[in-house]
């Protein structure tokens, strides 16, 4: 694994004491998720989610983390039979209330996939994709945004004399940092990445994890990983989850050296998962 | 207890090999000899004047252009009629509908549709279209019924298109702050058309040589003009065949321009499908997911 010898363990935010610098973004309470009507897949959840923070979501295959990560942009209402109990607070309105739309919901909270999945177009009407669903076609505009979006996930190099040829030429590791900047193009406050390094090779997995200790200036970070060491040098706070139930949250310093409960201690020592 | 020799199993093997070789050549052969017959009988029928003049001397001399002409013409509109409605059929089967009794329902519908017999569908254009819209024995009459007739095998292409179009791009863009319909619109369509445009004109290649629907519907036996709106009646290559071999004064003396007119129409339908399969194998080269 390569590692910036900066990011080996998990820095605390230079500026400002905690205190002054904790304001939720995300808040979940007493959360119930169901299967197909009746089958429990995550139990009473609360969970507080801080801005400009990085925060890891771990545990063993099936524990809830993917499903319970894409409660915050309500991709698991497109499974028929899904049921959620309990409230998800974004910004103190609660997202599951009927007044707010998915579709807004989705422009203001990205996510960046498993599988790196750029569309079969442009790199370019890629990053434009998601300001042109707005209703964005100045095209000024659009090449700024285009720009600024790729540089963020610094990808600019790499094609900026190619934006016009097809996003499916590229590498795995660039088509992953090509959908976060497709995400970012949207200007999202918060960004949701389900285990975005777990189909590319070490080198490209060094570049996004390098990625996302600089998206935190800029962005809310809800990460999903089955790498405990890039938990550790990737977040600020990691949730541990068992058999959809949270079993213990607190700061990644903490959870790695001093976890509270036996079960986290297994887990991230790799007696089980 | 029976146990078997190797060399007895191996000559089941080979008993096996030699039926379903077998059949192959049977299937292979029946295609090859029906064209072997065509060309050696027809080929000396066609030259320049069979392609481009129009029929002459109670059909016996002359050549087939109206009726070739009237064939793409029918083919295209039956093509204009079923694109559309078969791909929004398809789209909402394969992306809005909920699964329950009702889409089952019209799945059935569909199928059913498929195996409705040729002759039908001509009745039905006529009842509907030539009679009931008053819109006569026309090309636009004979485009509809057409259209009609191929319209579950274009819901079927552009299904089996949609479907192949993988799930990733659609959450993407659902993720994005897309619609579902811009999802559609955007993603999900372009990057399914070109298996429901390969799809559609594999299954045209049948409408274009049908002779039932047309036959109450659109086509003529005889006219000198080549239609000039959709409201005209046409001559059309299957029901010039029909008329040739069965109804005409000089049965025998047409029967070289009769295998002509047959070699033709062949050529026109193989020729649609090759394209098609050679414009999807294109595209399959250069599909990377």
């Amino acid at each position: 694994m390569v590692e910036s010898p900066a990011r080996v363990a998990a820095p605390s935010p230079p500026t400002a004491s905690p205190q002054e610098n904790e304001e939720t973004v995300l808040e979940v309470r007493r959360l119930n998720f169901y299967y197909d009507g009746d089958a429990l897949a995550l139990s009473d959840i609360n969970m507080k989610i801080l801005r400009h923070r990085v925060t890891a979501l771990i545990g063993p295959s099936g524990c809830g983390k993917s499903t319970f990560l894409r409660l915050f942009n309500r991709m698991n209402d497109l499974i028929p039979g899904t049921r959620v109990e309990g409230q998800v607070l974004f910004e103190g309105v609660d997202i599951y209330g009927s007044d707010l739309d998915p579709v807004d919901l989705r422009r203001r909270v990205g996510m960046v996939f498993q599988k790196p999945n750029p569309f079969p177009k442009s790199i370019y009407n890629n990053v434009a994709y998601g300001p042109r669903l707005l209703g964005l076609c100045d095209q000024t505009a659009l090449d700024g945004l285009v720009e600024r979006s790729l540089k963020q996930a610094a990808l600019w190099n790499e094609v900026k004399d190619i934006l016009h040829h097809s996003a499916l030429g590229l590498s795995g590791g660039q088509q992953q940092r090509l959908c976060i900047a497709r995400a970012l193009a949207n200007q999202p406050e918060v960004l949701l990445m389900d285990e975005p390094t777990s189909a590319l090779d070490p080198i490209a997995t060094a570049h996004i994890e390098e990625l996302v200790g600089e998206l935190r200036r800029d962005y809310t970070v809800v990460i999903v990983t089955h790498n405990m060491q890039q938990a550790a040098r990737v977040s600020d706070e990691t949730a541990f989850f068992y058999m959809g139930k949270l079993v213990e949250m607190d700061k990644t310093s903490l959870i790695f050296t001093r976890p509270r409960h036996a079960q986290t201690e297994h887990y991230i020592t790799g007696r089980f998962g | 207890m029976n146990t078997r020799t190797l060399a007895s199993r191996k000559a089941r093997q080979s008993l096996a090999f030699g039926i379903i070789r077998l059949a192959m050549l049977m299937v292979v052969g029946a295609l090859g000899g029906i064209i072997l017959l065509l060309v050696v009988q027809g080929i000396g029928a066609i030259n320049w004047t069979f392609l481009t003049d129009v029929p002459r001397d109670s059909m016996t001399k002359g050549g087939i252009f109206p009726a070739i002409v009237g064939t793409i013409y029918l083919t295209l509109g039956a093509l204009l009629t079923a694109l559309p409605l078969g791909l929004a059929s398809a789209v909402y089967l394969s992306e809005y509908a909920t699964q329950g009794r009702l889409l089952g329902l019209v799945r059935l519908g569909i199928q059913n549709l498929a195996g409705v017999p040729s002759v039908v569908f001509g009745l039905f254009g006529l009842a509907l279209f030539v009679v009931h819209f008053h819109m006569g024995v026309s090309l636009a009459a004979g485009s509809l019924t057409l259209g009609l007739l191929i319209l579950p095998t274009v819901i079927g292409a552009s299904e089996e298109a949609l479907r192949a179009v993988p799930a990733m791009f659609r959450e993407a863009s659902l993720s994005l702050g897309a619609t579902r319909w811009q999802t559609i619109r955007k993603v999900v369509l372009p990057a399914a058309m070109p298996g429901i445009l390969t799809g559609s004109i594999l299954g045209i290649g049948r409408a274009a040589g049908e002779t039932a629907p047309i036959m109450f519907t659109a086509a003529t036996f005889y006219t000198l003009q080549l239609p000039s709106s959709p409201w005209q009646e046409v001559m059309a290559l299957p029901y010039h065949i029909y008329v040739l071999a069965t109804a005409g004064t000089h049965i025998d003396q047409t029967r070289p321009l009769q295998f002509g007119t047959v070699l033709v129409l062949i050529t026109l339908v193989l020729g649609m499908s090759l394209t098609a399969i050679l414009i999807r194998s294109r595209l399959r080269k250069s599909k990377k997911w």
